[in-house]
């Protein structure tokens, strides 16, 4: 990761993929919440109280440093290692699905019961009224709560660099180090993240619209 | 786990007690900087008002590890900050911790204060001069206190953020629960042990703070 732009590819992996496996814990958290049975509710309330009273940097470093330390533990030699990429996926997914269960769990309560009941009457199974009706709905009434959390997730990328991962924090560190310009390198990486923040927010600004629009044909 | 916890009591101890001050001096500083950005902003300073759109455009869109960073290793950089009658603060690195976490709180708390003083009907302003209150007394007996009320339930999310951003200033060598809790895995190697009460005590700081700020909006806020 000598280059910026090899920097920032790498933090955009990281986002990407904690957003991919954020957005699934997220709904199946979001469903939890929304379930009928009270025990799975509370039992997803103390998860999302769990995941959202955490510093995301602790949580961070109980997967990597926690994770190894207990893969070593129970079988010493063992190949598989919890690597800065992964711990950093995990981290930041679950910190974010803690936040997403809350909008998706809104969005969810908004579609009336009855689909479900006339999905399943219709011959549906219950993934597929999920998948084929629900979904499709939520989807409008989540984007901007989801979009402000993506936003955060970007954000705290930064915070893998701490477990050693050559996204753009270390370019910047590491660069600081050598060229004794920390101030200049510091505001380039800021500046870098300002720009994908920028453009995220246009990108779901356009969505938001996009769907707006396909939405009201309907009404 | 417990016994680990009873043997370095002492140590966590103090790490709470670091990142509530921590917590507590960036909120103070914070929300002292977001009411003097709240007046520009509100007044005719166009310059001023540009400034500090700007500035909080930036302190919202970055990183807070990359605005701590800046901070200490950053400010260092330049000549005439080491030369500065500041340098002696700017140099530690909990100083350091507490201003860019003030000025981060302040950039959110800006749009929270700004959202509060629009709130506030401009027949009450005008009332209040009628009646011969003295600036002073309308900005705190009026402004300030219908504003805060008004903020309450969205400040208190910014406490608990806040708290948790402490965690960060660890990454600057501050010995906050998070920093002593990264010198005691290094120390003796217990890692788990070590990570596992670190996040029980934030939980329960949490909860706590939760708690005490809910009784505060019930007892203090709806009265008013």
């Amino acid at each position: 990761m000598n280059t910026l732009l090899a920097a920032g590819l790498m933090t955009l992996q990281v986002a990407f993929s904690a957003l991919a496996l954020g957005l699934l814990f997220g709904v199946l958290l979001g469903l939890a919440n929304t379930h009928a049975n009270p025990w799975v509710r509370r039992l997803a309330e103390t998860v999302s109280i769990f995941l959202r009273g955490i510093p995301e940097l602790l949580l961070l470093f109980t997967i990597y440093y926690g994770g190894n330390s207990l893969l070593n533990f129970l079988s010493p030699g063992f190949p598989f290692e919890i690597s800065p990429f992964l711990a950093g996926c995990l981290g930041l997914a679950l910190s974010f699905a803690g936040y997403a269960a809350q909008v998706i769990a809104a969005a969810l309560k908004t579609i009336p019961r009855g689909q479900f009941e006339a999905g399943m009457a219709l011959g549906f199974s219950a993934p597929q009224v999920f998948m084929k009706i629900v979904c499709p709905q939520i989807w409008q009434h989540a984007l901007p709560g989801l979009g402000n959390l993506w936003q955060v997730l970007l954000k705290d990328t930064a915070l893998v660099s701490v477990l050693g991962l050559g996204e753009i924090m270390q370019w910047a560190k590491l660069e600081a180090n050598t060229s004794r310009e920390p101030f200049l390198y510091f505001m380039l990486a800021a500046g870098v993240y300002f720009l994908f923040g920028t453009l995220s927010q246009i990108a779901i600004y356009y969505k938001q619209q996009a769907m707006h629009k396909k939405v009201s044909y309907h009404v | 786990m417990f016994d680990f916890f009873i043997t370095h009591f002492e140590t966590f101890k103090m790490g709470v007690l670091v990142s509530l001050g921590l917590t507590f001096s960036s909120l103070f500083l914070g929300l002292i900087l977001a009411a003097v950005s709240t007046a520009v902003l509100q007044s005719r300073f166009r310059l001023g008002g540009f400034l500090i759109r700007t500035l909080n455009q930036f302190l919202r869109g970055t990183p807070i590890l990359v605005q701590i960073y800046l901070m200490y290793y950053g400010l260092g950089q330049f000549e005439w900050i080491q030369n500065s009658v500041l340098w002696p603060w700017l140099q530690h690195p909990s100083y350091c911790a507490v201003l860019a976490l003030a000025l981060n709180s302040s950039a959110y708390t800006t749009v929270l204060l700004q959202g509060a003083v629009r709130a506030i009907p401009n027949g009450e302003m005008e009332a209040c001069k009628v009646l011969g209150f003295t600036p002073w007394q309308m900005l705190v007996r009026v402004l300030l206190k219908r504003a805060f009320i008004n903020i309450w339930p969205a400040y208190t999310n910014e406490i608990i953020m806040v708290f948790k951003a402490t965690s960060i200033a660890s990454t600057i060598t501050v010995l906050d629960l998070m920093g002593v809790t990264r010198q005691l895995m290094s120390e003796t190697y217990q890692t788990m042990d070590c990570l596992l009460i670190a996040g029980v005590l934030y939980l329960t700081i949490t909860y706590l703070l939760s708690a005490v700020l809910y009784w505060i909006k019930k007892r203090v806020i709806v009265l008013h």
